[in-house]
């Protein structure tokens, strides 16, 4: 884990401004801990040896209260100042974070996972801050502050500059110890935690299936099970983590006392000054105070670092590269066809679609028993897999190529889809289809979703009707039938319906088969996923997925 | 404080002896570091005047003793604390969890999911920070600050009175400016809130293959960005809130220190104190005000931990079951009658399901189909009987209506095929045994068989107990709309609801898979919901869109 990435530099132009003024706050506070510990020791010294009056050394205690005075302003500024700069970093590689997500490399949602991808856009990003805000400046000044106090120490009594050296010695071989374990638990940390998140959201999800079965109780006791090994497991990372703060501690505590007793025996033969003296003994917590809440802060920036490194790695991630072969029009597309094709999932277990072929202004319906590979056949076609053998080949005319070689956004561009579990954008239902066309009216709108089976009797909201997800303000059907619209809106070359018709009534579905005769008419390529009779006979290609003998 | 009677923060009544505990390990670690400064400077000031080295062995033995204990207690005060509470999240999460359960389906829907889960995640995490980063820590200071003032009350009596005022007063001075700014913080913050962009996000990243294909992905991640930037924004009240109070905590300290020299040579002149205090009074100020200095960073974060507490007390309040009233009957056998009379589920009062009220009484052995146009609230039907919807009209249960049976009773009686069922992310055994705990591996094979699933769980490396991933996400929709099915069949209850639990089928498959399981249940009474009739022999009622 490194604690200052080069990483940043690269990504984030504030950063340099931030890590100037970091450095900057660590000078000044600097130097007025150390006019604070010789003036101290000044007044000390000249009112118990010498014996002089308060009236005398006001002059003096006016600078105490005014070093304080500017220390108090130093912190003030460098809190605002640290918490600006880091908001304008955490900024900067969020856009970029969503940039590289939404725009230039989507296809890492998946390679990810979406869980894992919005935990780091929600709960990594908001790490980032108290890394950058607060464990970033303690960085500058753990680093600046301990070897300007002690050189001065040094400079004042040599002895007890040896001892402050040899503790400070110590501090980084404990720390790399400990942060090795650390390291490796949080690590742990992170894995328990996405496990009691993915176990609770599983169960919510269920919730209101365990409340039909009356099975609720039985899910607490398990909550409570889950929740008792997270608090186990999580206890022991952080009595390692805090072991290390521990061992800071008493490195500096203990030191405090090695120097006040070592000194002190000095005292009784006068071989140190008491005004030396002093100043070593105000300053020698200085000088462990900085790294003690380095490790204070260490956990924040922990969890900041991980959360910054995964960004930089998505930054990172080369995105596919434009392909070559433009398609001029996709209009002439006079054939899409494939061998058989091979899909791999993680499970060892793999898909084998047959061999097909699409010609426009025909309907193509695929049917076959569940659990196949049709709806995996789609995802091929659009892109979000790749055959582990076999290609999908479109030819124009006489030119092919190969799917894998089309610039891939300018062929999505040419697909229609309706999704089996199909999801919209969040809020009213205008919005699914203001983001496709802005420009579009309310009319316009209903005209696109009457030949679907939607009117406005059917939905007592009208186009206001709250698209959610616990809860939706339309059925399932509805849902299908909203997505068919969608996908008619665009006037794509192929439009690829998977099960447009379950949960769809009579009525609708010769609604729906005159649709795709309009379709077809318009040379589109029509491949349909069903297994109604109606939508079966209405097919000019049927391809009929089977199970193959094993 | 109104938000200490709030379900999330009264939990910790029941360790209220473990926080006490961590508080006085933590004022105790602090103390140490004040007693380790005043005995250093008292050993230092004492050998400058050339004592012999026996009046200073006491002196060095405690130095030695406050260095050392300093570190161990406030490693003590950690795990106590924090063990205590992980102790209360769990607790807390078991209480809300119960609190959504209880939740009818008008109340829910307010929540999406991943909300859900923010508040039993995040939600519960950040409201125990009240004890783990604010009280507690107050605690500790004061224990520590009260007994540091208490060595100066010892040596210079007036001067120690001026350091308790200024010490109490910051103490609550410190609390009352972090209410404050949290207070104008919690009304900015309405505009959006953490977990509407975690769901925002994790909508995004669901949606994001529609996004590709309809090409408004680039607009997806503009609202997102933006909506975070938003948020974001807020914490410049914080930093202005900590780094004033920071600064306050030091200038007063400051103040405390040259009043303390003035008081400690004024002392010395009169004689009232010896030489080697002055040291001792000059510096312990310091340390003194020092224990508060974790106080401003701590306070800065009342305002996200006050909302979390909020909301989630907004959770339970809503879902104050109240059964008491409601009587348990006698138990049932199979033979159970069930009437519909004017029946009526409704979302809200002004009524806007579209059909009319329904009046039947299904048979025993007679399956009854209720079909009609998507969208038309077959499922709120559903929804309503497994007592999640209120409804108009009555349903008489054995003559009983069914809003005056307790919950329990009704899920005795009912089983329920939601359209959204869910699958959980456990072996395909485990999904079984949420339908029925008693199930035998026999009658598991049964309905394996009747949905035909038993060829797919033999294929399976780990057979039965092969998981199914999360929403069965290894299974296609046919697969798992038959598991479910499956599930559902392994219920010993009188009456079964099933809502659309043949989707997904090919005609084929469905016609077996359905005769099936009209065979099986054929001693019990079946109502299936579908925009289909099955054409198999059942009984079938259509619903009218009243138009």
């Amino acid at each position: 884990m490194k604690l200052l990435d080069p990483r940043l530099l690269r990504h984030s132009h504030s950063s340099r401004g931030f890590l100037a003024s970091a450095a900057l706050n660590a000078v000044v506070l600097t130097s007025i801990t150390i006019a604070q510990a010789f003036l101290l020791a000044d007044i000390i010294v000249a009112a118990f040896q010498q014996e002089k009056s308060v009236s005398e050394l006001t002059f003096k205690i006016c600078m105490i209260a005014l070093l304080f005075v500017a220390r108090a302003s130093s912190q003030f500024i460098g809190e605002i100042v640290s918490s600006k700069m880091s908001q304008r970093i955490c900024n900067e590689l969020r856009t970029g974070l969503f940039g590289a997500i939404f725009k230039s490399n989507p296809e890492i949602i998946r390679q990810k996972g979406a869980g894992q991808i919005s935990l780091l856009a929600t709960r990594g990003i908001a790490n980032l801050d108290p890394y950058f805000s607060r464990f970033m400046p303690q960085l500058f000044i753990s680093l600046f502050v301990p070897l300007v106090v002690g050189i001065t120490i040094a400079s004042r009594d040599l002895l007890s500059g040896l001892v402050v050296l040899c503790t400070i010695a110590l501090i980084p071989l404990f720390g790399a110890l400990i942060g090795k374990f650390t390291a490796a638990a949080m690590e742990k940390k992170w894995k328990t935690l996405g496990l009691l998140s993915t176990h609770l959201f599983d169960l919510l999800s269920g919730l209101t299936t365990l409340r039909v079965f009356g099975r609720v109780d039985k899910q607490e006791k398990q909550i409570e099970l889950v929740g008792d090994r997270y608090r186990k497991e999580t206890m022991g990372v952080l009595r390692i983590s805090f072991l290390s703060s521990l061992v800071l501690e008493l490195i500096a505590t203990l030191s405090v006392a090695l120097l006040a007793v070592q000194i002190g025996i000095r005292l009784i033969d006068a071989h140190i000054t008491l005004f030396n003296g002093l100043v070593v003994l105000i300053l020698a917590p200085e000088v462990y105070w900085p790294l003690r809440n380095i490790a204070a802060y260490f956990h924040a920036a922990a969890d900041g670092v991980k959360a910054a490194e995964e960004i930089y790695e998505i930054l990172e991630t080369p995105t596919a590269v434009a392909k070559s072969a433009k398609i001029q029009s996709l209009n002439k597309i006079s054939e899409i066809k494939w061998n058989q094709l091979t899909v791999e999932y993680s499970t060892s277990s793999e898909v084998n679609i047959p061999a097909g072929h699409l010609l426009p202004g025909k309907l193509v319906v695929i049917t076959g028993p569940s659990g196949i590979g049709k709806s995996t056949l789609f995802a091929l076609l659009m892109g979000f897999k790749t055959p582990s053998s076999g290609e999908i080949e479109v030819w124009q005319g006489e030119n092919r190529n190969l799917l894998g070689e089309l610039d891939i956004s300018d062929w999505r561009s040419e697909i229609s889809w309706v999704p089996q579990a199909p999801h919209f954008p969040k809020g009213a239902l205008r919005e699914t289809f203001l983001k496709i066309d802005s420009k579009l009216s309310d009319p316009q709108i209903w005209e696109l979703l009457h030949p679907c089976g939607i009117s406005s009797v059917d939905l007592v909201n009208g186009l206001d009707t709250p698209l959610g997800d616990f809860v939706d303000g339309v059925s399932v059907g509805q849902k299908r039938r909203i997505a068919l619209a969608r996908a008619l809106l665009r006037d794509s070359k192929i439009f690829l319906l998977d099960e447009p018709t379950a949960s769809v009534d009579d009525f609708n579905e010769d609604e729906l088969l005159t649709l795709f005769h309009e379709l077809k008419n318009d040379q589109k390529i029509v491949v349909v996923i069903s297994h109604r009779p109606r939508v079966i006979e209405a097919a000019d290609y049927l391809l009929i997925f089977e199970k193959s003998d094993k | 404080m109104s938000i200490l009677k709030s379900s999330a923060l009264s939990v910790a009544k029941s360790i209220w002896k473990q926080i006490v505990f961590a508080a006085i390990l933590g004022g105790v670690s602090l103390g140490m570091a004040t007693a380790l400064l005043a005995s250093s400077a008292w050993l230092l000031s004492m050998a400058s005047t050339g004592p012999p080295i026996l009046t200073l062995q006491v002196a060095i033995v405690s130095v030695r003793f406050f260095g050392l204990s300093r570190g161990i207690f406030r490693y003590a005060e950690r795990i106590v604390s924090h063990d205590a509470a992980f102790k209360l999240m769990t607790k807390l999460r078991v209480t809300l969890y119960r609190s959504f359960s209880n939740l009818n389906l008008i109340q829910i829907g307010k929540y999406s999911r991943s909300q859900a889960l923010q508040r039993l995640t995040k939600g519960v995490e950040t409201s125990q920070d009240f004890w783990l980063r604010l009280v507690i820590p107050w605690a500790s200071a004061m224990i520590a600050g009260i007994s540091g003032i208490g060595i100066l009350n010892w040596l210079v009596p007036q001067y120690s009175i001026i350091c308790a005022v200024a010490y109490l007063g910051l103490a609550f001075v410190l609390p009352f400016l972090g209410f404050i700014s949290s207070a104008g913080a919690l009304e900015e913050s309405k505009g959006i809130s953490e977990e509407e962009i975690t769901e925002l996000i994790a909508h995004a990243c669901d949606s994001i293959e529609e996004a590709l294909i309809f090409q408004y992905s680039n607009q997806l991640g503009a609202d997102v960005t933006q909506s975070s930037r938003k948020l974001l924004e807020r914490s410049n009240t914080e930093a202005k809130f900590t780094g004033s109070s920071t600064a306050l905590v030091t200038i007063v300290t400051g103040a405390m220190t040259a009043i303390a020299i003035i008081y400690a040579i004024a002392a010395f002149k009169d004689g009232s104190i010896g030489g080697i205090n002055i040291a001792v009074i000059s510096l312990l100020p310091m340390v003194i005000f020092d224990t508060l200095a974790p106080l401003p960073v701590a306070f800065s974060n009342y305002k996200d931990i006050k909302s979390s507490v909020l909301t989630l007390e907004e959770v339970s309040k809503l879902s104050v079951l109240n059964e008491s009233h409601k009587k348990e009957l006698v138990t049932f056998d199979y033979n159970v009658s069930i009437k519909l009379n004017e029946f009526k589920p409704y979302w809200n009062l002004n009524d806007s399901l579209l059909f009319d009220p329904l009046t039947i009484s299904p048979e025993i052995g007679r399956p009854l189909m209720i079909t009609g146009v998507s969208g038309i609230g077959k499922s709120s039907i559903v929804y309503s009987l497994a007592g999640l919807l209120p409804y108009s009209g009555s349903v008489k249960i054995n003559g009983n209506e069914l809003s005056d049976l307790p919950e329990s009773q009704i899920q005795e009686i009912f089983t329920i095929g939601l359209q959204r069922d869910h699958l959980f992310a456990t072996s395909i055994f485990e999904n079984l045994r949420i339908g029925n705990q008693e199930a035998s591996i026999e009658s598991i094979q049964e309905v394996l068989e009747v949905v035909e699933l038993t060829q797919l769980v033999s294929d399976s490396t780990e057979g039965i107990h092969t998981l199914v991933g999360d929403f069965g996400r290894i299974l296609s929709s046919g697969e798992r709309q038959r598991l479910l099915l499956a599930r559902l069949l392994l219920r010993k209850t009188p009456i079964f609801i099933l809502d659309e639990p043949f989707e997904f089928l090919d005609q084929e498959q469905l016609s077996r898979i359905a005769s099936k399981v009209f065979a099986l249940l054929n001693d019990r009474t079946l109502v299936l919901i579908s925009h289909l009739p099955l054409g198999l022999g059942e009984q079938v009622i259509s619903i009218q869109a009243r138009r």
